[in-house]
């Protein structure tokens, strides 16, 4: 069957270049929406230091030391993708440029499962 | 070659040899800037992560301390020189890359594509308020 | 058979009024690209034969992306070419006595140059960048391939003004490094690779010129 048309179906990307791209993008502006929450958070001291303490004791209960977690695997993808990236620029490792994708998650998963072990017990606490 | 644009190519005069790449390169400086300021902030960032979130982990576990973060030990550690710059660096260069990361974003979207500059203009402006914010944030605990 | 083959069957024994180009058929020219089971390729070097063994159970075709359709799978490729036309790419040969200049074959230019000679211009590298389907007017990876291919020509004497034209905003700094090009390339050429070899050499140029404006 035969289909022809301006309007193209769904792009087939399957490379690990577009992906990289793409979750690039995503964590970039998940982080700059987080750095203006951080900003805030932290201006809670210009009301004293009993306000920002009562603040950080809520933010430090179990459910948010899951969404540091969460956090932490945003930032450490963005970063070790964009030493792929910076890598890239400079001509370095092009041809490999798959495998360092696929490292770069890699270790953001091994690295974020050790940050979430040695956090537990201020998850499991009181 | 494939359906060549009509007609010969016009033979251009040789010319200029050595004349450096124009001024007029809008898109090198915030290129080149996103990467230098990523590569600091790979350094800073760890600095800051590892200070707030796991540097004190031991104590609060074993109970020698109530929380990760509280007032007294941000105060303690801004009152280091060191630390202060650390985190004044970051904030200008976090607002930096995030900002600049997001008119890369934004100039391949036609609404702002089309309006360049002031695209550009409202991005220094969140990021000079937000500077602003954030040191007034930080001098809290050191004044 | 081939999907070209395919579609001039369905064109002699369907529907006459089926648009498509095709011209050499045998993949040298670089006339018959389209996007086939949404992955660019030229028709005439895609065997119906691969994409069964594949598992797919129907051939989809559909014209280039980022480009006006004519009619069917022809596209106007008159936006491909304006941005191809952009980087000066033909070489301008240097003023001198008129004898043939010579590459020596071990020479690091021929190195850097050779694989990505082999440009047939069909625009396929242009329909999978995704970037030069974004607004602005990404010169693309055909044309900036090009570029590097005369910039890095001793021979050449417009290197210059092309690197004015590439690391102007719509050049390299556009490309983010999604490597689709080098994916779809019939040709085999990894358009990535010339690109990001330009962004050194403006890098280099521009760094040695902060230099010197500190001194």
């Amino acid at each position: 069957m035969l289909h022809t048309g301006t309007r193209h179906s769904r792009p087939l990307r399957s490379g690990a270049g577009w992906w990289a791209w793409l979750f690039q993008r995503l964590t970039g502006v998940a982080l700059v929406g987080y750095l203006f929450l951080h900003i805030g958070v932290i201006s809670t001291a210009l009301a004293g230091e009993g306000t920002f303490d009562a603040v950080l004791r809520v933010l430090q209960r179990p459910v948010f030391v899951v969404l540091d977690l969460a956090l932490l695997a945003t930032v450490l993808y963005h970063t070790l993708n964009g030493i792929r990236v910076v890598l890239l620029d400079l001509g370095l490792g092009i041809r490999q440029q798959g495998g360092l994708f696929w490292g770069s998650v890699a270790l953001t998963v091994v690295a974020t499962a050790a940050a979430t072990y040695f956090s537990l017990p201020l998850v499991f606490r009181g | 070659m494939a359906r060549h644009p009509q007609g010969n190519p016009t033979v251009d005069p040789p010319q200029e040899a050595g004349r450096p790449v124009s001024s007029r390169a809008p898109g090198f400086w915030p290129w080149f800037l996103q990467r230098a300021s990523g590569v600091l902030l790979v350094f800073l960032l760890a600095v800051h992560i590892w200070m707030g979130h796991f540097a004190g982990l031991g104590d609060v576990v074993a109970g020698r301390q109530g929380e990760l973060v509280e007032f007294d030990i941000v105060r303690r550690r801004l009152a280091q020189a060191l630390f202060l710059t650390v985190d004044f660096a970051l904030l200008a260069l976090v607002l930096y890359h995030g900002l600049n990361g997001m008119y890369t974003i934004l100039l391949e979207w036609s609404v702002a594509a089309r309006r360049r500059r002031a695209a550009t203009a409202a991005l220094w402006a969140v990021g000079v308020v937000a500077f602003i914010y954030g040191a007034r944030a930080l001098l809290a605990f050191v004044l | 058979m081939s999907v070209l083959d395919a579609l001039l069957w369905v064109q002699r024994n369907a529907d006459l009024s089926l648009a498509f180009r095709c011209a050499c058929r045998v993949g040298m020219c670089g006339t018959c690209g389209m996007v086939i089971n949404g992955r660019e390729g030229l028709a005439c070097r895609t065997l119906l034969r691969r994409i069964a063994r594949g598992g797919e159970p129907e051939v989809r075709l559909e014209p280039m992306r980022h480009l006006p359709v004519v009619k069917d799978l022809a596209t106007d490729m008159d936006p491909f070419f304006a941005r191809y036309r952009k980087v000066v790419p033909h070489l301008v040969p240097r003023d001198g006595d008129g004898a043939p200049a010579t590459i020596p074959p071990t020479a690091r230019e021929r190195r850097l140059i050779d694989p990505q000679r082999e440009c047939i211009a069909c625009g396929l590298c242009y329909s999978a960048c995704d970037v030069a389907g974004m607004e602005g007017g990404f010169l693309g990876p055909a044309a900036l391939n090009r570029a590097f291919v005369l910039t890095m020509d001793s021979r050449d004497a417009a290197a210059q003004r092309r690197l004015n034209v590439v690391a102007g905003e719509d050049g390299l700094w556009r490309c983010h490094t999604l490597f689709e090009c080098a994916a779809v390339c019939p040709k085999g050429i990894s358009p990535a690779l010339a690109i990001q070899g330009l962004k050194r050499k403006v890098v280099g140029q521009r760094l040695k010129r902060l230099v010197r404006l500190g001194r």
